[in-house]
């Protein structure tokens, strides 16, 4: 899931397959993807990984980094 | 005694008439104007289409040389990550043809009404109705200035279509300015313009420009020219105390990507602006008269609904005008149907302008999910007329809730203060 998620956000968020994206770094705050990117990844993640993601749990803690949203994908799964 | 007089030769008065005359009934188009003449409004949505059909004119209007419409395109403020539909991916069961139409407003028109004089209907061109005369409760005709002399033209039913003239509204002062819009349009043709990768070249292009409530339009025109448009709060414009073009060209380089698409833009023709944007009358019906088309209501032009309303108001307006001369009966009482069909039609395209005004990114999210794409383009083709539940409208809702309800919400930043309510 991990690697699904990552390969997503580098190909086709920041168009640079290249990219190498740590666990920890924050995707938000350092304008690395803005909201319409995490839109993005919303719909990629429902389409993909068919988990149905409410829309108030599209927050910053959940998206913030790849692992916290590998831990609330987890246990929404 | 004429049967009908329709004041106004635009789209909603030339498809009223054709209506009309189709059922047999004798109208007259009054039009102060000669067309062609020009006007805003370029774009337009497939739910158009059927209308063109029924009254005859889809083959004139697909021969005439428009610019096929097979798609728009969204430019987010960014400059990032351009994002389209094309009008053809849920076609309509009954009408395929998988695109609409960009029209040069002087020509469409004109062709409309010529049809409709096809069809039966008189034309009186640069004729100035001065009122709606009225009888006993009922509108019995309408005072004209014909060569500097005041005629009067009596008629059984008198149906305003004078657009944003609004003549029936401010005589009998039915307008109401929206609340939540106050909006304002300067727009010009221009050549050179840069209109992007082949595939979406004659897509309508709305550009959200970085500034709450303002987005620019790119239509093309013909093969040469482009529309440009820059629609913002009039505020805003007020604030800046500069000219249209100063301001135009500002706000339109505050999108990196309109910016690089007008790099080497000339304009062609003037800069014109449209302001008092948005309004409904209280009434669009009363004893012996009827409202259709902007003269009945308007609202932001955000989806190119403005024709299709038009068109719509006028299919149903002919439906009832046809009732009431089987029936006699030409009461507001008769009318009223209309006006609940009208309104509650214009009233989804409302909401829908008002949640994406609300939050742009919901409209981004939702063409990108499976479950709400089709929702969200049958919105966008111009399904409202004729409907009553609109799930995706209730979806697009709730997500503004959680929004709302939420501090830390991704989307919090980008919620602005349109009520939707």
């Amino acid at each position: 899931m991990k690697d699904t998620l990552k390969q997503f956000i580098t190909q086709e968020l920041l168009g640079d397959e290249k990219l190498i994206i740590n666990d920890e770094d924050n995707l938000l705050l350092d304008g690395m993807i803005d909201s319409l990117g995490m839109l993005r990844l919303v719909a990629f993640i429902e389409k993909t990984l068919q988990i149905q993601i409410p829309y108030e749990d599209i927050t910053i803690e959940n998206f913030n980094t790849v692992n916290s949203l590998v831990t609330y994908l987890q246990s929404h799964q | 005694m004429n049967d009908v007089i329709i004041i106004g030769g635009g789209p909603a008065g030339a498809a009223l008439g054709s209506y009309l005359s189709l059922a047999g009934i004798d109208n007259i188009i009054i039009e102060k104007a000669n067309h062609p003449r020009p006007h805003v409004g370029e774009s337009m949505v497939p739910a158009s289409t059927r209308i063109f059909k029924e009254i005859g004119v889809l083959d004139k209007v697909d021969q005439a040389g428009f610019v096929k419409k097979y798609g728009a395109a969204w430019h987010p403020p960014s400059g990032s990550g351009v994002l389209d539909i094309q009008l053809g991916e849920f076609a309509e069961k009954e009408v395929e043809q998988a695109y609409t139409y960009h029209v040069e407003r002087s020509k469409f028109d004109l062709l409309l009404l010529k049809h409709a004089e096809s069809l039966g209907s008189k034309l009186y061109q640069g004729v100035r109705v001065n009122q709606v005369l009225f009888e006993d409760g009922y509108a019995c005709g309408v005072e004209c200035q014909i060569a500097g002399q005041k005629v009067k033209l009596p008629a059984r039913m008198v149906i305003d279509a004078s657009g944003r003239n609004t003549l029936l509204g401010r005589q009998l002062k039915l307008i109401k300015k929206d609340p939540i819009f106050n909006q304002f349009a300067m727009y010009s043709w221009f050549e050179n313009v840069d209109r992007g990768d082949e595939r979406r070249a004659d897509y309508v292009h709305i550009y959200f420009l970085p500034s709450e409530r303002a987005w620019a339009w790119q239509i093309p025109i013909s093969d040469t020219i482009t529309s440009i448009g820059v629609v913002t709060e009039k505020t805003q414009f007020k604030e800046a105390k500069t000219g249209v073009e100063e301001f135009f060209h500002r706000y339109a380089n505050s999108s990196p990507d309109l910016a690089h698409a007008m790099r080497n833009a000339k304009r062609v023709d003037e800069f014109k602006s449209e302001g008092d944007y948005s309004y409904s009358m209280e009434k669009f019906i009363g004893n012996g008269f009827m409202l259709v088309g902007d003269a009945a209501r308007f609202v932001d032009p955000i989806f190119s609904s403005g024709i299709s309303v038009a068109l719509y108001s006028a299919k149903f307006a002919a439906e009832h005008i046809k009732e009431a001369f089987e029936s006699g009966d030409f009461s507001a009482a008769a009318f009223q149907p209309y006006e609940e069909k009208l309104r509650s039609a214009v009233e989804i395209w409302y909401e829908f302008i008002r949640l994406y005004y609300k939050l742009q990114h919901i409209f981004t999210y939702f063409i990108q999910n499976e479950e709400h794409r089709q929702g969200v383009h049958r919105l966008l083709q111009g399904h409202v007329y004729d409907r009553d539940e609109v799930p995706v409208l209730n979806e697009m809702r709730k997500l503004v809730k959680a929004v709302e309800a939420s501090e830390t919400h991704v989307l919090k930043k980008h919620l602005t203060s349109i009520p939707i309510e």
